[in-house]
């Protein structure tokens, strides 16, 4: 018995597993948004239930948080009030201005989430106007049943093999979410740069 | 032959319960001793007394076994005296050296009532009571075979109670029965009130939670463990039969296994395994959900659960702690009140406490729905041991997995696992037939196939395997 509780309190204090996080201290984030003028603006979009009597319906919640870099709008969410859970995120929504290196800086960031999984999609938006996109249910069924989308596993393996990759570009039309076209990044051309 | 009588008075006399009645026969005097509620009268005064006042000769006193109708009368010395009075024997005492014995014991046991432990749908329906005699002939009428065999035995410095070591003289292992018997001839306790006084020796020692050794009360169990192979320990005053030794799989059994079909009893038996899995891992598995790995289930169940759990005041753990111990305690109290008060306990404490602690904000209905399975699983084994080992396992989980998660229960399975291969009950590996593995005993394991197919004992209990087939 002495053996096991040794070996279970190596455990405790060797494999950093205490990862304590209570589920109602947390801010399950679907999608976010990230957009670049002179500093960076990060839209967090909180996914929340409400439960009326009987009725459990979905609500949506936006956290906006403005940095002068990605990595400290990351930061940031230390400040807030719970904490920022990715591990069932959706949708990454970019703004057209952001350039490869802007990525390459958020590859990294969304790295370090060990929580993480990586088969959530990457788009660029059309417009500055995300609100429309930010909660729409089809998109997400949209991008499913599209062969030519980009996951974050796709961007991360076409940086590290440093080959050309083709982001989607989509537009919100009156009933659906549409591709309209693709943002070529040439991992190899950035290296030179 | 005064003094011996004078020497029990002085031992026995303070008990009034003790009768010491002197007879003038043929002008001889002899001495009746007897525990008047031990033993019944009505037989003394029929049977004994007026038989000797009848006595013409002297001489036959020297032969009382031919006067007394009875068939167990014996001659004794005078060291034993007490034991026989105590035993519902009628000692007479004729002269110092002759001494005589006559069983007279009052029926003092009840009948033979329905099952009420192991409640089978199908099979017989009768149960041992506390009556040695009756118990024995429980199963001597279903083995008829002049190979069953009894070995009695007495421990107990005070209560000499009596010990029968069950088995089969062609299928048992002679090495098992050695070292059952060995066991129970160490025993020196002053008394043995119940069967499971004996448990404590018989127990493989270590410090597992899981019991090698099964009671039973159903005279068709032990008639089974006994064509098995396995020895059953019966005792004096218990309705208890102890049944060694014991497979982790005997706990999924039941004697109902083998009166419905099989198809059926496969169904039944994953079922249990099921159960047992979710008696201990469900509380757990939840813990480990709302505080380390909720990313291990979909958003949308994880946002009902959110919702389910959201406004309590206590940290999940606690709350499972609080709401375990508030069930155990109401199982308690529903088994120590009688069935009229115990059914307003299961009203009080099921329905208006549970409904009243969520209402109030001390509890998320999802808590209160995990234990209540939990708790509900683990009643699926009618062995109150295995009951009491899965308890012990799902408070032990439940700590690993509030401190590490869906990781710390692994680990706590990994010792579980490693606990239960580790342990041997009578040098017979516990998780026998899966460690070490054996795949004839899989049609009998968690799987039940057609008994048309020739039947196989245990190989490890038996060297005489083949139990014969239906066709």
């Amino acid at each position: 018995m002495k053996k096991i509780m040794i070996i279970f309190m190596l455990c405790l204090m060797t494999t950093s597993c205490l990862g304590y996080n209570d589920l109602n201290n947390l801010m399950i984030i679907n999608n976010f948004y990230l957009s670049k003028n002179n500093n960076y603006t990060l839209i967090l979009n909180e996914i929340t239930e409400q439960k009326e009597q009987l009725d459990i319906s979905k609500k949506y919640k936006k956290t906006t948080i403005s940095c002068k870099t990605i990595k400290t709008c990351f930061n940031s969410f230390k400040n807030l009030p719970r904490k920022v859970y990715l591990s069932h995120l959706d949708n990454i929504l970019l703004d057209k201005n952001l350039t490869a290196d802007d990525l390459v800086k958020l590859i990294k960031i969304l790295n370090n989430y060990k929580e993480l999984r990586e088969d959530f999609y990457i788009v660029y938006l059309n417009n500055k106007n995300y609100k429309d996109i930010i909660n729409n249910k089809s998109l997400q069924t949209y991008l499913k049943n599209k062969s030519k989308t980009i996951t974050f596993y796709d961007l991360k393996k076409s940086y590290i093999t440093k080959s050309k990759i083709k982001i989607p570009i989509i537009k919100k039309t009156i009933n659906e979410v549409k591709i309209i076209d693709y943002k070529l990044i040439d991992w190899r051309e950035y290296e030179k740069n | 032959m005064k003094r011996l009588v004078k020497d029990l008075e002085n031992k026995l006399s303070i008990s009034k319960d003790y009768i010491f009645k002197t007879l003038k026969i043929q002008n001889k005097n002899i001495e009746l001793i007897f525990n008047e509620v031990l033993t019944d009268t009505l037989m003394i005064d029929d049977f004994i007394l007026r038989r000797l006042i009848n006595i013409k000769n002297k001489k036959d006193l020297k032969h009382l076994e031919n006067i007394l109708p009875n068939t167990s009368i014996l001659t004794i010395k005078k060291e034993d005296i007490i034991y026989y009075i105590n035993y519902g024997f009628v000692v007479i005492i004729c002269s110092k050296k002759l001494i005589y014995a006559v069983e007279v014991k009052a029926d003092l046991a009840r009948g033979i009532n329905t099952i009420e432990s192991e409640i089978s749908i199908k099979g017989p329906k009768d149960s041992f009571n506390e009556n040695y005699n009756t118990n024995l002939g429980l199963i001597r009428r279903r083995i008829k075979s002049e190979h069953f065999k009894v070995k009695s035995l007495e421990i107990g410095r005070s209560t000499k109670t009596k010990i029968g070591l069950l088995y089969m003289d062609n299928i048992c292992e002679e090495d098992l029965l050695k070292d059952v018997y060995k066991k129970l001839k160490k025993i020196d306790i002053d008394g043995i009130i119940d069967s499971t006084y004996l448990k404590n020796t018989l127990e493989a020692k270590s410090n597992n939670f899981f019991p090698t050794i099964v009671t039973t009360e159903r005279p068709d169990r032990i008639s089974m463990a006994l064509l098995e192979g396995k020895v059953c320990i019966l005792t004096d005053m218990s309705p208890q039969v102890i049944i060694l030794p014991n497979f982790f799989i005997d706990f999924f059994h039941t004697a109902d296994d083998y009166y419905q079909k099989s198809v059926n009893i496969t169904f039944i038996r994953i079922l249990r395994l099921i159960a047992f899995f979710i008696s201990i891992f469900l509380p757990a598995y939840y813990i480990a959900i709302i505080t380390h790995n909720q990313n291990a289930i979909p958003v949308n169940l994880l946002l009902n659960l959110k919702v389910n759990s959201q406004n309590t005041p206590f940290p999940i753990f606690l709350e499972a702690l609080m709401m375990i111990i508030s069930f155990e305690i109401l199982k308690e109290s529903d088994i120590r009140m009688s069935s009229t008060t115990g059914s307003a306990i299961s009203i009080l404490g099921g329905l208006i406490l549970g409904d009243a602690l969520v209402n109030a904000g001390i509890m998320s209905p999802m808590m209160i729905i995990i234990i209540a399975l939990s708790a509900i699983s683990s009643l699926v084994f009618n062995e109150i041991e295995i009951v009491n080992a899965i308890r012990a396992w799902r408070f032990i989980l439940i700590i690993t997995s509030s401190l590490l998660g869906i990781y710390g229960i692994y680990l706590a399975f990994i010792v579980m696992l490693s606990k239960l291969t580790a342990l041997y009950s009578f040098n017979k590996p516990y998780l026998y037939p899966f460690s070490p593995f054996n795949l004839r005993q899989q049609l009998d394991a968690f799987i039940k196939t057609n008994p048309k197919k020739p039947m196989q004992r245990n190989p490890l209990l038996t060297k005489n395997i083949n139990r014969g087939g239906y066709e």
